[in-house]
């Protein structure tokens, strides 16, 4: 424990849920500084409800915390009265646990999950007192990296990190820490430590790289500037996870955060290659966990938190192969001792309805369908493999156990849609309806009827997928579309059953900018935040008017970034990052998808991505 | 099914805890520390378990209590052929005592388990029983409102002069308010004892419960006001008083009728067996 705090107890008493700030959780680690050579902060850009539900914060600060001499703490955003009183207070920003402040690290690792946190990313250095940029650093203060799927394309945030790390943690972290350690004892400079980091693989340093443009805007190359820097950064990945280290003590928030629960993380990687998903061309391949192993896990996670739901982890829990054992197991721990099991992502057929009406009261939950896309042969461009009888039968299936309330998951603005594909959305919900009617009898309906709710989404066509060519919607253009969706809606038959919601897509189209942004952008990134931006996820406090500002003042426009399509020869922003998929696969793919053709999932056959090449998992060569 | 009694204490960087949160954790100390506590039937079981009463955030105590119901005393963390080995011929005051090792072994420094006990039949519980509340404060010089109370205090004579002068009033009028309602009360006979020590801390035994119940905001807004400070910062302690004001709760009381006296004790009277932790 540390009794030292960096607030007062006015200051803490003064702001929401001063618990965000106290450290001392449950299972929290303190070291003696005195034995502690190389302190490393995670910190996570968004406030602590959010960070302290990311797995990955909970992996390193584990993994690190578990080496001699080096202390991982953590740090998160500052909710927006704190930052007013650090700033009107004049005190910086302070890790957790020590309460010491961040400025007193080796190393600041970021991690980036999502491109509206970038204006966050700025305010924890700026109430850091760290130097923004990061050519204007000293040799005293630490080095910034980041990590997580934004920094498959991180050019936008480029100038404000020192490295990034491209790939799985579980790899490299050490070795990173290590190096930085062994750097600081020999007394090496700035530049001949990021030197010696851009040898390890996975690591990009972005200052060893210059990009040219050519005089549309458009870039011409991206090469390194310094001898010994690989052209190209491969990214770093697990190739056995079931020797993986994983959090078996993960910290124990005092304040109920987003994910209050064990997360077991069950695979990575996913077979389906839906082209619109990021993830699931970053973490090729598919790799399970052994069953054993996840069991002990989950019982050690359970026993050394205390929590009381656990929740499997995945891009799709249907796909692995043990999933019946290891449910059966789960049940029959947790039934005893009233824990709750959660299971997402899971594909609607008889085997999950099992499952769900064994864990879960039928009454009160729902039943979640992903369409995506309301036409058949929308669902074909992205590949979805879903098939409108597959969604029926489900349907049909969930409502004669006892469900009656389906969710629809679909997003607008997807490559080729048509009117017809919209309207598709009405057409689905509508014979979901018809379903209930023609096969649940009158009397078995207890006066409470079908209930569909479809909600949408605006497409952001992202880097590593086939659609990183194609020219995003207009937010005007969405909202036309979402017009002829609720039209659609309005004319079934069942309509009054259907309730049609849809995101407001205010920030969709800046996530589109830095998706597929280049460098120019961090002086666009650094205005907005001196205008003001902070948590642009966040509905409430996202202000168009600050990054429309931005935009004008550093002479960029954002349509060139979200709404234009790419030609095949483009150099995009991150080809010298390698995600283990190739360029020629995804243009492969780009191009089935204009044409509507499906391509087949790697437990079916292989399209040739590239990722044999790890020789892992469920490719040539892995084991599953 | 047994009731029990646990008194527990909150100091650190944990007094932060709310006490909805606070309840949670306990509900995670339960489930680490493999106590086979019961749960309520129906669709949504939750632990039984109750707190005395609120502690505001921010404040300490070596006075906390809370009521659990078990269905026994095992460790339910330990498979069945485990269990096999603990001696089934467990006095009370051993299980008693190895729940609370258990218990602490699970939590954090700043929440500690003190005392336990076995609660008869018919028992009242902690919620409802408790009848008074002995609290140490004492003004925070650091924040701007606590300042000026401690001007106060000084240009008063002091804290024991400041408080023996407030405590000798026949009556003081103040105004709780309520989330809905405001109504006028007596302070004076809700203040059954008040002393000030050395270093200027006061320590109170005040009026607690479901009726009448004396929060330390109100009492040191009253205490301001006595003072003559204006009504718009006795306004403003009431409703943020808690960065204003340090708070400890020494401990908390229910009310015994002894040969026709009515007397406060502990709500784990020193009394009767328990188990301390």
């Amino acid at each position: 424990m540390n009794e030292r705090l960096a607030l007062t107890d006015a200051e803490l008493l003064s702001v929401e849920k001063p618990e965000r700030y106290i450290g001392n959780e449950v299972n929290a680690v303190y070291k003696d500084l005195s034995e502690v050579d190389l302190r490393y902060c995670m910190c996570f850009p968004d406030v602590y409800d959010i960070g302290m539900s990311n797995l990955a914060m909970q992996i390193i600060y584990g993994m690190l915390n578990a080496q001699e001499g080096v202390w991982c703490e953590r740090c998160c955003s500052p909710w927006t009265d704190l930052e007013q009183l650090l700033r009107e207070k004049d005190i910086p920003l302070f890790a957790l646990e020590s309460q010491d402040p961040l400025r007193d690290f080796d190393i600041l690792g970021f991690t980036l999950q999502y491109e509206l946190c970038y204006s966050n990313v700025l305010q924890m250095l700026d109430l850091a007192k760290i130097p923004l940029p990061a050519r204007d650093r000293g040799e005293d203060d630490p080095f910034v990296m980041g990590g997580g799927p934004c920094t498959y394309n991180a050019e936008p945030v480029a100038d404000f990190f020192d490295f990034f790390y491209i790939g799985e943690a579980e790899t490299r972290i050490t070795e990173v820490a290590e190096t930085v350690r062994a750097a600081k004892k020999e007394g090496c400079s700035r530049k001949e430590t990021l030197l010696r980091l851009a040898q390890i693989p996975g690591i990009y340093v972005p200052s060893l790289y210059d990009v040219t443009y050519l005089p549309d805007g458009r870039i011409a190359s991206v090469r390194p500037n310094a001898a010994g820097v690989p052209e190209r950064v491969h990214k770093e990945l697990a190739k056995e996870l079931s020797d993986t280290y994983y959090p078996l003590r993960p910290v124990v928030p005092y304040i109920r955060v987003a994910q209050d629960r064990v997360v077991l993380e069950i695979l990575r990687g996913c077979i389906r290659g839906c082209r619109f998903c990021q993830a699931g061309q970053l973490y090729k391949p598919f790799r399970e966990r052994d069953v054993k192993v996840l069991k002990e896990w989950a019982i050690a996670m359970l026993e050394q938190t205390g929590h009381e739901e656990i929740t499997l982890s995945s891009l799709s829990s249907s796909d692995y192969s043990a999933l019946g054992e290891l449910v059966e197991e789960l049940i029959t721990y947790c039934r005893e001792r009233h824990i709750n099991i959660s299971l997402p992502s899971l594909r609607i057929d008889a085997f999950s309805l099992d499952v769900m009406r064994r864990i879960q009261d039928i009454k009160k939950s729902s039943l979640t369908f992903a369409p995506e896309a309301g036409s058949q042969r929308l669902r074909n461009v992205i590949n979805k493999g879903l098939y409108e009888e597959d969604i029926l039968r489900g349907a049909r299936e969930a409502f004669l156990g006892g469900w009656n309330k389906v969710k629809l998951y679909f997003m607008l603005g997807i490559p080729t849609e048509t009117e017809e594909d919209l309207l598709g959305i009405g057409d689905i919900a509508g014979k979901i309806c018809m379903e209930y009617f023609d096969n649940v009898p009158k009397e078995e309906r207890q006066g409470q009827p079908v209930e569909v709710n479809a909600s949408s989404s605006f497409f952001v066509p992202k880097p590593f997928t086939p659609f990183q060519w194609a020219a995003m919607d207009t937010r005007e253009r969405y909202l036309e579309k979402v017009k002829t969706v609720k039209a659609g809606v309005a004319a079934q038959i069942n309509q009054k059953r259907i309730r049609y919601s849809y995101h407001s897509g205010d920030v969709s189209v800046l996530e589109g900018v830095f998706a597929r942004g280049d460098r120019r952008l961090s002086a666009v990134i650094l205005k907005a935040y001196q205008n003001g931006a902070r948590y642009d996820a966040w509905t409430e406090h996202f202000h168009p008017e600050y990054w429309d500002e931005a935009f004008v003042s550093c002479g960029l426009d954002p349509a060139f970034y979200a709404h234009r399509e790419r030609e095949k020869e483009e150099v995009l922003p991150w080809d010298h990052i390698d995600c283990g998929v190739s360029k020629a696969y995804l243009y492969r793919e780009w191009e089935k998808a204009k044409a509507g053709l499906e391509s087949v999932n790697c437990r079916l056959g292989c399209e040739g991505c590239g990722a044999a090449a790890y020789r892992t998992g469920i490719c040539p060569g892995g084991a599953a | 099914m047994t009731k029990l009694r646990l008194k527990f204490s909150k100091h650190g960087p944990v007094r932060f805890v709310g006490h909805l949160d606070l309840m949670r954790y306990f509900q995670k100390v339960m489930r680490r520390a493999g106590v086979d506590i019961a749960y309520s039937e129906g669709y949504s079981p939750h632990q039984l378990m109750s707190f005395a009463q609120p502690l505001p955030a921010g404040a300490t105590s070596d006075g906390e209590y809370m009521d659990i119901s078990l269905n026994s005393f095992r460790d339910i963390r330990l498979s069945a052929g485990q269990a096999a080995d603990v001696p089934a011929e467990l006095t009370e005051e051993d299980a008693l005592r190895a729940l609370i090792l258990r218990m602490n072994a699970v939590m954090k420094e700043g929440i500690q388990v003190l005392d336990a006990q076995i609660l008869a039949q018919g028992a009242e519980k902690a919620m409802t029983a408790v009848s008074a509340c002995r609290w140490r404060l004492s003004f925070y010089a650091e924040d701007a409102l606590g300042a000026a109370a401690l001007r106060r205090i000084d240009a008063a004579g002091g804290t024991t002069e400041a408080l023996s002068r407030f405590l000798s009033e026949r009556s003081i009028r103040v105004v709780k308010k309520t989330k809905k309602t405001e109504r006028e009360l007596d302070l004076r006979p809700l203040i059954y004892e008040g002393s000030a020590a050395e270093d200027g801390s006061m320590t109170l035994l005040m009026k607690a419960g479901s009726t009448d119940n004396v929060k330390p905001a109100l009492f040191a807004a009253a205490f301001l006001a006595f003072l003559g400070e204006d009504a718009a910062s006795v306004d403003e302690l009431s409703s943020r008083m808690i960065s204003a004001l340090m708070i400890h709760r020494v401990e908390t009381y229910l009310t015994v009728e002894s040969e026709g006296e009515a007397l406060l004790q502990p709500l784990i009277a020193l009394s009767t067996p328990s188990i301390s932790g």
